[in-house]
């Protein structure tokens, strides 16, 4: 256990004018590369991180995980206001948040997100500085055996709950895994369907599949409906009643369940690498709706679907910062550029850092829940700031973000090669909504088919190929008990459960 | 035929194409050292999309009709930013982006000389200011 | 030429035209050095690379822009970076295994050979670690072989395929079974040896904390010379294993450099390295320390690794 007068030295650490400084330039720095679309969080970690090489560890440190929190509250606000989510995380707060916006209350459904945001990053905070320790023990004990039937487990519900039919969700999931095999494979390391292109070795960049899949589709779709109108994006009444425009507290606690479900799935599978946020964020939407009296109120803009996606995908956040700060095991992109930065510093993340850094790291605690009350005030700030950028024509704000996508994506993502990829996604996306397979379940399954294939291949090589030997393993066995009782259950009532895609 | 057995019909086709086209001839034949192979399951994920589109095809369901016109509006917009891109290539952002975001605000319809300024000129050297002379990042 | 790189060559020759020169190098770049990273944004090799480019931009006085080429861990940047002019002006960073690899099994696939570089030098070599659980039933590669033999088999975790390729090759030549289980980092390979999922695993730096605390040890080296971190640990050739891994971090540029360019990149190379910011953030990034083999070195170094990369992976 840590000394006490350690941690109030560590959270001392925290509030000095330079660590409070930094968080909140973190903060208001994450907030708008996520509301941009195009420039996500993890894009501007990735550049910030050199920068940090000159500054005090816990200040450095402090300032990435200030634009990480920051990215999760601004992903939203384009989600809401354009529906292109301005981090593919926050694609299910579109469901709900765009139609909100589009009955001119915009504001009403920010808020809606950035507070369930806020109370899903907190309540994953205080898991992680309570019990990291003892949850990340139970992490270890799941090995690539379980993962992969927990995974399988994660594309049955989301075929089935987000994928319109069983048959379209399955096109859609199985596009997904086969396009995440370009690339070397995980075995021999020989290159597959890369068509001669080194560019391709480590695969399609996911800046170029994300911005190409989830945004420029739309993008292109809005500019085409809108020729010769020049109209706002967002028209909000003049004489509005203050309760369009608020969430009031009785508004916030009737989602406390969404919330509750939304920050234990976030912070479930963040603590388990390799999920990621956004399948979180689509699991804990589809649920609260599937457990809903009125699921049919869903996807019109019901505060409650806002609230599930957003507690969940923010809880995910600081979740993965158990794996990474008590194993060194990173559970997304922006975790494993963290790990970078912890190690530019000369600090390892692994067991030895409460011992050795107890400071460093109650520092950082202490960092994140100002960052947390710092995302709350930046984001009623910022909220005045969109709504009055959304009164631009839309059509100005659409050719903005087209070319910020190229941007974004030239510098994310390889160059003119990521361009190139991300136009040729974009035809992908727009061909896919076309014939009705949903690019959402498609996004997931490129997103978590590299980890399918190793914790695949892993468990292959573990049991030797042998399936008498899964035996040996009765957590995964009762996750494939689960997975089949849950496609029983969806079979026989799939009307009330299923999402309109 | 509606569309809803056509998409059917194209994942069957694309699945074909895949198994006994594509992937043998994108893959490496290997040594086996007991893990899976590469090609294995590209296979496996292409007969599951063939499955799964046979499935679409023979299933019934309402006609729905695509919004050609709309379409081809959208296509044109894509063609556009591809042109855009293309220029990036050769000429560089900065002389490329302004002229894409002009292009797109006057076919779109807008003529107020503040947003074709504001969005066709302030919005493009605002974006190469800030990554190629604050940050050190190089744009095309 | 692009509008962006004459605004820069304008702005650069106006600061130019106005400080001293500061050394009597026999070159100095009238227009910034491109140096290409082969690995992608806030990644060991990008900040290694970044903080490389800074300093030498301070002791030269040169301009040096750093650009991400990810894939393939450098073999997409060096199949762009051979058809550019050998100028001086653009570099390219990279590890030697993925090229070495790429060049001794699908050498028509890659649009490049070993001579079609100029090597200015090395910044570092990795050192690879054979690592088990503090509380594993053997201490060294002999006695993992013989752990093997009476379990049956032993479980191992790999991310690298060279070292996958090396264990492979003492099973088959002792007869004995290692089910080799795929990881995607030094992080992960540490999960699933403190999970008890695999009994052994290879360490790039990521497993250092959980030696020094107990719960796991060194049972070889996988380098050519002892570890730095564990000194008393024989290597694999010591063992009578005739493997081994080198992962340098080297500086290419396209083949063909006139040679007072070659020498004055040399140089500035060779002091870049020597500086403590490098030294240090080389240290904190591979735990292991900066070293330079120079010009003619990194050239003889590549060279040599080719023939012992390839027969790694001859069936």
């Amino acid at each position: 256990m840590v000394p006490f007068d350690v941690i109030l030295a560590g959270l001392a650490g925290t509030f000095t004018p330079v660590v409070l400084l930094y968080v909140l330039a973190g903060v208001v720095i994450g907030q708008f590369v996520g509301a941009v679309p195009g420039i996500g969080p993890v894009m501007a970690i990735a550049i910030a991180i050199p920068f940090t090489f000159v500054m005090d560890p816990l200040v450095g440190i402090s300032f990435l995980v200030g634009i990480g929190k920051g990215g999760l509250v601004g992903g939203a606000v384009p989600a809401v206001l354009i529906n292109t989510p301005g981090t593919p995380d926050a694609a299910a707060t579109a469901f709900d948040g765009f139609p909100l916006a589009r009955q001119g209350k915009p504001m009403k459904a920010m808020r809606m997100a950035l507070y369930s945001s806020v109370t899903g990053d907190t309540a994953s905070d205080i898991i992680l500085i309570t019990v990291s320790a003892p949850l990340a023990i139970v992490a270890l004990k799941l090995g690539p055996v379980e993962i992969l039937f927990l995974l399988l487990f994660a594309f049955t519900v989301i075929v089935c709950l987000v994928g319109g039919t069983i048959a379209r969700g399955g096109v859609a999931l199985f596009l997904g895994l086969l396009l995440a095999t370009i690339g070397l494979d995980p075995e021999y390391a020989t290159p597959r369907l890369i068509f001669g292109q080194t560019e391709l070795y480590d695969g399609v960049p996911l800046e170029a599949i994300a911005l190409g899949i989830l945004v420029l589709p739309e993008v292109l779709r809005r500019l085409a409906q809108g020729s010769g109108l020049s109209r706002p994006a967002i028209e909000i009444p003049a004489d509005q009643p203050a309760a369009d425009r608020r969430i009031s507290w009785r508004e916030y606690w009737s989602c406390r369940f969404a919330m509750l479900r939304g920050a234990s799935i976030g912070t479930v599978l963040g603590a388990l690498p390799g999920i990621g946020s956004t399948a979180a964020a689509f699991i804990a939407y589809a649920a609260t709706r599937a457990s809903a009296k009125d699921p049919e109120s869903f996807g019109k803009g019901n505060i409650q679907g806002i609230a599930a996606a957003e507690s969940a995908n923010s809880a995910v956040v600081g979740a993965n910062l158990i794996p990474l700060l008590t194993l060194g095991i990173p559970g997304s992109v922006g975790a494993a550029l963290l790990i970078g930065a912890f190690k530019i510093h000369g600090i390892q993340p692994g067991p030895l850092l409460f011992d050795q850094q107890a400071e460093l790291i109650y520092g950082l605690f202490g960092a994140m829940i100002a960052a947390n009350f710092m995302n709350f005030w930046v984001g009623q700030a910022g909220m005045r700031l969109w709504s009055t950028v959304v009164k631009a024509p839309e059509l100005v704000i659409f050719t903005l973000a087209l070319l910020l996508c190229i941007t974004g994506v030239y510098l994310g993502a390889g160059g003119m090669f990521g361009l190139y990829t991300m136009l040729a996604c974009t035809l992908l996306g727009l061909l896919l909504s076309a014939l009705g397979i949903s690019v959402i379940v498609f996004i997931i399954a490129f997103f978590l088919g590299s980890r399918f294939e190793t914790t695949l291949s892993q468990s292959y090589s573990l049991t030797g190929g042998s399936l008498q030997e899964l035996a040996n393993y009765p957590v995964a066995l009762a996750l494939l008990v689960l997975n089949l009782a849950f496609i029983a259950l969806f079979t026989r009532n799939r009307h009330r459960r299923a999402l309109p895609d | 035929m509606t569309l809803h057995r056509l998409t059917g019909v194209f994942f069957v086709i694309f699945a074909v194409a895949m198994i006994w086209g594509v992937i043998p001839a994108q893959t490496e034949t290997v040594y086996p050292d007991g893990s899976i192979p590469p090609e294995v399951l590209p296979m496996f994920y292409a007969a599951m999309i063939g499955l799964f589109g046979a499935a679409l095809a023979c299933q019934r369901a309402e006609a729905t009709a695509l919004d050609l016109r709309q379409g081809a509006k959208t296509a044109g917009f894509f063609l556009l930013a591809l042109v855009g891109v293309l220029a990036m290539q050769h000429v560089g952002f900065l002389l490329a982006a302004p002229a894409l975001a002009l292009v797109l605000l006057w076919l779109v319809g807008e003529r107020r000389p503040l947003w074709l300024a504001l969005g066709g000129l302030g919005g493009p050297v605002l974006i190469w200011t800030v990554f190629e002379v604050l940050l050190g990042r190089l744009l095309p | 030429m692009k509008l962006n790189t004459l605004l820069k060559t304008a702005v650069f020759a106006a600061a130019a035209a106005l400080s001293l020169p500061q050394t009597a190098a026999a070159w100095t770049p009238e227009e910034p050095i491109l140096l290409r990273i082969g690995f992608g944004a806030g990644g060991e090799t990008d900040t290694m690379g970044r903080v490389l480019a800074a300093t030498i931009e301070r002791q030269t006085g040169w301009d040096v822009v750093v650009e991400n080429r990810p894939g393939g861990g450098g073999v997409a940047m060096l199949s762009a970076l051979v058809a550019e002019d050998p100028d001086g002006l653009v570099l390219g960073m990279a590890v030697n295994i993925p090229p070495l690899m790429a060049l001794s099994q699908r050498p028509d696939s890659v649009p490049f050979t070993l001579d079609s570089f100029d090597y200015i030098g090395t910044v570092t070599v990795a050192e690879t670690a054979l690592i088990a659980g503090s509380e594993a039933a053997f201490s060294s590669i002999g006695e993992l072989v013989e752990f093997a033999r009476t379990e049956g088999s032993a479980k191992i975790a790999w991310d690298a395929p060279d070292a996958k390729a090396i264990l492979q090759k003492i099973g088959q030549k002792e007869g004995v079974s290692f089910r080799m289980v795929k990881a995607e980092s030094g992080a992960e390979m540490n999960k699933l040896l403190l999970g008890g999922q695999v009994d052994a695993a290879f360490g790039t730096g990521a497993h250092l904390p959980f030696v020094e605390e107990g719960q796991m040890k060194t049972i070889a080296s996988l380098s050519d010379k002892r570890l730095s971190s564990a000194p008393d640990v024989p290597t694999l050739i010591e063992s009578g294993h005739d493997f081994f891994i080198a992962p340098y971090f080297y500086i290419a540029a396209p083949g063909g450099l006139p040679a007072e360019v070659k020498t004055a990149l040399a140089d500035a190379m060779d002091k870049a390295v020597a500086d403590d910011a490098v030294q240090t953030v080389v240290q904190n990034a591979v735990s292991a320390p900066a070293l330079n083999l120079g010009a003619e070195g990194t050239r003889k170094m590549m060279h040599d690794s080719l023939a012992p990369v390839g027969a790694l992976f001859d069936q």
